[in-house]
């Protein structure tokens, strides 16, 4: 009988088929999980992904930066990109012959007291187009960059490009005209 | 009969095999892990697959140092960035200076108010370009010991023991691949 008993039991601990079965079906299910909310829902959500166009101000800035923006959208295949300063999110690419800058303007008083617009000498607001894929989100109604990041006219953004670092003004998203 | 049936079975010793349904969790596991590190360590894959190296030239400019420093930058004194510690390149000619401007509020002719660029005395701009090999991928640009080189961007940099403070990146320029 005592015999028996210690054969049930290891029977009972013993690791058999059925186990391994359900360990592996857990596995699978914790893979299909990470799946799902990673890899999976990048490629569905890109599938319904459009094209927009991010219009953006990069005020007081320096010549040098002006000529770093502008070296930056004259470039080309594929080396006008726009990435996040984290350098991992991809913003877009900087749209060829978009940027232009003007003289940045602040107001001051002239001899009478009255309030005029004045031009720094040597600092410049530029802007520019970023095109840039993602969909308007219809949980908040913002337009959600690559399916992640929401972004509205007035979001701030630090973007790096292949010759420099800026701050950008979200001044306008619209979407692109269907033939493009 | 009775030896055989009195003989003690024998002891069976437990042999761990490697069986079909083990490779498929060790499979499946391994997979779990590539997904957890392609998740989290997305320039992992990047860094394996390999980064272009150029050689760069770029041009910093220290705003506002004091005149009279006695600074002794020469071609090839290597310049460390401060934050990383690492060597970023090396001096490239010789230095060059400018005055240092400041803008300030005034009045033209007619009576209205107009920048003017007034020159700071005692203080210059010293500009410096500096020769590395630089490492780029899309997303970072160019890296040169694990340092963005960027337009726009402010670093701490140690000219050998000649000079050191803040400058910020004016101009970068390809030489080479």
């Amino acid at each position: 009988m005592d015999n028996e008993n210690k054969v049930k039991a290891k029977k009972r601990l013993g690791f058999n088929a059925i186990d391994a079965l359900i360990i592996v079906l857990i596995l699978a299910a914790i893979a299909g999980l990470v799946l799902r909310y990673t890899v999976l829902n990048d490629v569905e959500d890109a599938s319904s992904y459009d094209t927009y166009y991010i219009t953006f101000k990069s005020g007081e800035i320096p010549q040098s930066a002006c000529d770093a923006l502008d070296q930056t959208a004259k470039d080309a295949d594929g080396e006008n990109w726009v990435y996040l300063q984290n350098g991992t999110t991809r913003v877009g690419e900087l749209t060829a012959g978009s940027v232009t800058y003007l003289p940045s303007e602040t107001l001051a008083e002239d001899k009478d007291g009255n309030k005029v617009v004045i031009h720094y000498p040597d600092l410049f607001d530029a802007t520019g187009m970023i095109k840039c894929e993602g969909f308007v989100s219809s949980e908040t109604g913002a337009f959600r960059l690559n399916g992640k990041l929401d972004l509205a006219v007035g979001s701030e953004l630090k973007v790096q490009t292949k010759y420099g670092d800026f701050v950008i003004e979200i001044t306008a998203i619209e979407p692109a005209l269907e033939e493009e | 009969m009775d030896e055989m049936n009195t003989k003690k079975p024998r002891e069976r010793k437990a042999v761990w095999r490697l069986n079909i349904l083990d490779v498929v969790i060790l499979l499946l596991a391994a997979f779990f892990v590539t997904l957890l590190v392609m998740y989290f360590f997305p320039k992992t894959a990047d860094a394996l697959a390999g980064e272009e190296t150029y050689e760069i030239t770029y041009t910093v400019v220290f705003y506002g140092i004091d005149d009279g420093v006695d600074e002794d930058i020469v071609d090839n004194l290597q310049v460390v960035d401060k934050e990383t510690g690492s060597v970023i390149g090396s001096v490239t000619g010789s230095p060059s200076y400018d005055g240092y401007y400041v803008n300030e509020i005034g009045f033209d002719d007619a009576g209205m108010p107009v920048f003017k660029k007034v020159e700071y005395s005692g203080k210059s701009n010293l500009t410096v370009d500096i020769t590395a090999r630089a490492t780029y991928s899309e997303g970072q640009g160019y890296t040169v010991n694990g340092t963005r080189i960027a337009c726009g961007r402010e670093y701490g940099l140690r000219i050998s023991s000649a000079f050191e403070g803040n400058a910020v990146c004016t101009l970068i320029t390809v030489n080479s691949d």
